[in-house]
């Protein structure tokens, strides 16, 4: 793992590989409404990327809330 | 407003039909909606008054890895994510908060892999097989002249001039396939006993996973027996129960007398009997064609061995990663009985 990668880019390199379609700014405005095949597979591959990239268990009840780019953000940062 | 999962109450009906209504203005991509009736055995996705998707929990007893345990069937799921990616953690939500109540969980039928829910079950890392369909003809000439894809792919005119040939040719094509032997001394019966239950106890112990097949348990699976044209039957080492149908001008079927082999237990190496005996039946109930799915191995073997042909499956199987992390497919039966999947036979 490389030290000076910050949280964001960690998530933008997951977004990059669920949607590889999407340009690194389009990654950080991403929303469940704005990216095109964001469906229910969509998100359990993002959410199993992520939780293997940062090696946590996002808890379901969070599920809901997750529909952007920035609220998985927020929610890596609330640990 | 966060997702909750409720029980299918009185109060929601009307939430429940304005859900329906946006899946069918957005034509989404299933061909059934949440019930209008509540149930006890249905629950909702709720998003303050509005419903945001839903399914059925089956309760059932079933063998898991030799020994007996409660399960659920899940049927039926849906969710607002079908027509509305604002809404798409919905379905991944619903199927989390049930297997945390619900740990022991299984699914079937679904239509091929690349629906929307076999592949979120695969992506949350539920276990998937395909259970094999095997049919037998009876009678090919009624069979080459009703099913709308055989006419297709022979062609009418070919048809209507040879309708003799066919009505060996399957015999033939069967027997060559090594269908041969008399079936075992078989009877109808009203219902199961507990010599049908003690060949059950024999047969679970070999089990990876299997819902309870024993007397009581398909007793009461099969109240009403006579209406829906069910029938039991037993021989010495095994018993099974089939199911008639009439098609009129189906999309598949025509208008073919189908039996549909939904059921069957036999003691452990007596299963080419038992696929004899229901062949027996089949045709003593006039059908022109035999069909099933199993996917236990020892039966799928004697399937084969008795001629039957196969066709690729489109009914599914998907167990909860709890059930599924130690599982084996081969040793574990499964038939078109199981949860819902009667449905469309």
């Amino acid at each position: 793992m490389n030290p000076s990668r910050t949280i964001d880019d960690r998530l933008a390199e997951c977004f990059a590989a669920v949607f590889p379609r999407l340009s690194p700014s389009q990654i950080r405005n991403a929303t469940s409404q704005s990216v095109e095949g964001w469906d229910s597979v969509a998100f359990v591959t993002l959410i199993a990327a992520i939780e293997e990239e940062f090696q946590i268990t996002i808890p379901s009840d969070a599920y809901p809330k997750l529909d952007s780019f920035p609220a998985f953000a927020q929610q890596l940062e609330r640990g | 407003m966060p997702f909750a999962l409720m029980p299918y109450t009185a109060e929601w009906t009307a939430a429940v039909s304005s859900f329906n209504e946006r899946l069918q203005k957005a034509n989404a991509p299933v061909d059934f909606g949440l019930e209008n009736s509540p149930s006890a055995d249905r629950y909702l996705v709720t998003d303050g008054d509005a419903v945001r998707g839903g399914c059925i929990v089956g309760p059932e007893r079933a063998v898991v890895a030799g020994s007996i345990a409660e399960v659920v069937s899940i049927q039926s799921p849906l969710s607002e994510g079908l027509i509305n990616s604002e809404y798409s953690a919905c379905g991944p939500w619903m199927m989390q908060q049930i297997l945390r109540r619900w740990p022991l969980a299984y699914s079937v039928g679904m239509g091929s892999i690349d629906r929307p829910y076999p592949r979120l079950l695969r992506a949350l890392r539920w276990k998937i097989e395909s259970v094999p369909f095997y049919f037998r003809v009876l009678r090919g000439d009624r069979v080459i002249a009703q099913m709308p894809a055989m006419r297709q792919k022979l062609g009418p005119r070919l048809v209507a001039r040879v309708p003799i040939v066919p009505r060996f040719a399957f015999g033939f094509l069967h027997r060559w396939r090594g269908a041969r032997g008399k079936p075992p001394e078989w009877q109808i019966v009203e219902a199961f006993s507990d010599r049908e239950t003690q060949i059950w106890n024999r047969l679970q112990a070999q089990l990876s996973f299997a819902v309870v097949r024993d007397a009581p348990t398909l007793n009461a699976r099969y109240p009403d027996r006579a209406a829906e044209s069910i029938v039991f039957a037993r021989f010495a080492h095994g018993y099974f129960v089939v199911k008639l149908r009439r098609f009129i001008d189906d999309k598949y079927f025509g208008s073919l007398r189908v039996v549909t082999w939904v059921d069957g237990v036999a003691e452990p190496g007596e299963e080419s009997h038992l696929v004899a005996a229901a062949e027996a039946v089949g045709r003593s109930l006039g059908a022109d064609l035999l069909i099933t799915n199993q996917l236990y191995a020892p039966l799928q073997q004697a399937i084969h061995c008795r001629g039957w042909l196969s066709y690729p499956s489109n009914f599914l199987v998907a167990w909860s990663p709890q059930i599924g992390s130690g599982l084996n497919p081969a040793a574990s039966y499964l038939s078109r009985r199981d949860s819902d999947g009667l449905i469309h036979l």
